[in-house]
């Protein structure tokens, strides 16, 4: 029954997010854009002479496939769940069978979805232009992999962003907090900088931070830069901080929903 | 000009007394603007970790930018955004009419009637950071240099707004043009670097179409005596160019808006 109201969740929401295809054209733009402009900079860095512990195709290839990644692993849950518990706009959702975090959800993927379908064009595009220094890996086995660490990443950052808007059970105005984690947390997790690009002091913090697994992780794959054993560390400490993740969810929800008393509540 | 200027102040003023009732507000800015201000510093340390220049541009000379680039983009954020940002709204929902009715010249209206005050944050913190920087760069200022980038200052700002009114000024005629703001602020970010990173077509289209550079790179290499006095004149021109020609489409759109009430 989850799996089926779920589904009509995905399904309102795709033809809802279709009739502002525009619109949403683009936001996927503008994902592509930022990923542009670093490359660009890292570009020029390395031809004037920067030697650089990533070669060019490396940078290309992890730059190009970054909007994808962060389009995918995208969540904006946060904002819209603190305001339906500050508001109250959460009771509706409470008398229904089924949990209110399916509602999320299912907006999560639905658009997704339609923006696969309009980002997979431009960054086909931008594939194109950049074709003499993308090195897609032929190796399958690279690809199932990375295709395994995106669904982790995803629910990764969605219950972190669920978990962090839950908040607003206790706290009056999360965004702040949110807004915090949206701009710090890109940063952890490789948006603007390959996280191989940090100082290698900083390595074991980089690793055991949850942002890494996130968008880095799954470019670190395709990009080759893990080891098998290191790749199986990874998806044993993204299975693990989401496991942790579901859990704050589950204390979150049952402590905050006992003492939730919005108006109409 | 001077009735125009003491508009300007009284719709300051009313902004910074309505900004007043928020004032928890300024301090969730100031914040973000650290924070932000951090990463932007931050990602320009990793880069020059591997290099001392990149296309004649040290690691301090880069900071000044980043600084003049924030201090911009709280300029945007203050005064244009905000206008920019209700226009739209304002076509859709009915709401020009009023607007229209002043006796006022509408396009000075429209654009300077709202202000966000929290936005001065951005602006200090980039100009403490382009002065901290430019002093490692050991840039020595003299009253032409500050000129020179104050007018460049102000001709990047002027065709920023040019641009982002002219598309503004399509919602007359389409209902959704929200998202083109989405598209500018993508634009916006390549101004975080000097435009002498890029090459050809890209810096081309960043200096004249999207014209960026006159917004942060020309402003900065005139604090670094480096400026190009034949780009301010194309600049000056450009921009006055580029006013008279959103004034004359704002006209146009005007006399075909048929109210979204009557």
């Amino acid at each position: 029954m989850i799996l089926r109201t779920l589904w009509r969740h995905v399904a309102c929401n795709v033809a809802m997010t279709l009739e502002y295809r525009g619109a949403f054209l683009i936001y996927m733009l503008n994902t592509i854009a930022g990923p542009l402009v670093a490359l660009g900079v890292w570009l020029a860095a390395s031809e004037h002479g920067a030697a650089l512990p990533f070669g060019r195709d490396q940078l290309v290839t992890y730059y190009v496939l970054l909007s994808l990644v962060v389009m995918l692993t995208g969540t904006w849950a946060a904002m819209f769940v603190a305001e339906s518990i500050r508001t109250g706009s959460l009771s509706p959702l409470l008398l229904r069978p089924v949990p209110p975090i399916l509602d999320y959800l299912g907006n999560n993927i639905g658009e997704k979805v339609i923006k696969l379908m309009l980002l997979l064009p431009l960054v086909l595009v931008v594939g194109l232009l950049f074709r003499d220094d993308l090195r897609l890996p032929g190796d399958p086995v690279l690809w199932l992999l990375f295709a395994l660490s995106l669904p982790g990443a995803a629910a990764l950052a969605f219950l972190l962003d669920f978990v962090i808007g839950s908040l607003a059970f206790w706290i009056e105005d999360v965004n702040g907090l949110v807004r915090v984690k949206n701009v710090a947390g890109a940063f952890l997790a490789g948006q603007y900088v390959p996280l191989a690009l940090f100082p290698s002091w900083l390595d074991g913090f980089l690793t055991a931070q949850p942002f890494r697994y996130t968008i880095s992780f799954p470019l670190e794959i395709l990009t080759g830069q893990l080891a098998p054993e290191a790749a199986a560390q990874g998806f044993a400490v993204q299975l693990a901080y989401c496991a942790a993740l579901w859990g704050c969810y589950r204390l979150l929800w049952r402590a905050g929903l006992r003492q939730y008393a919005a108006a109409g509540a | 000009m001077r009735f125009a200027f003491r508009l300007w102040r009284r719709f300051a003023a009313l902004s910074f007394a309505r900004e007043a009732e928020y004032r928890a507000n300024f301090l969730v800015n100031v914040g973000e603007a650290a924070i932000q201000v951090t990463l932007a510093v931050l990602t320009l340390l990793l880069l020059y970790r591997y290099t001392d220049q990149i296309a004649g541009w040290s690691q301090a000379e880069v900071l000044m930018l980043a600084g003049v680039y924030r201090m911009v983009e709280g300029l945007i954020a203050l005064q244009i955004a905000p206008n920019m940002l209700a226009i739209s709204g304002a076509i859709r929902r009915g709401d020009m009419d009023f607007l229209l009715l002043r006796p006022v010249p509408s396009q000075f209206l429209v654009s300077t009637r709202l202000m966000a005050p929290p936005e001065l944050a951005n602006v200090l913190i980039g100009l403490g950071l382009a002065a901290y920087a430019g002093q490692l760069a050991g840039v020595a200022l003299d009253a032409r240099r500050l000129a020179m980038a104050a007018c460049f200052l102000l001709c990047g700002l002027l065709l920023l707004y040019a641009l982002w009114f002219g598309t503004v000024t399509l919602s007359f005629w389409l209902v959704q043009v929200d998202t083109l703001d989405q598209l500018f602020y993508g634009f916006f970010e390549a101004a975080r670097y000097p435009v002498t990173f890029f090459k050809g077509l890209v810096r081309a289209l960043l200096t004249f179409v999207v014209p960026v550079a006159f917004a942060t790179t020309f402003p900065t290499e005139a604090l670094l005596g480096e400026a190009d006095w034949r780009m301010l004149v194309a600049g000056v021109g450009l921009t006055a160019l580029a006013l008279a020609g959103t004034n004359r489409f704002w006209r146009y759109a005007v006399r075909h808006y048929s109210s979204a009430s009557s």
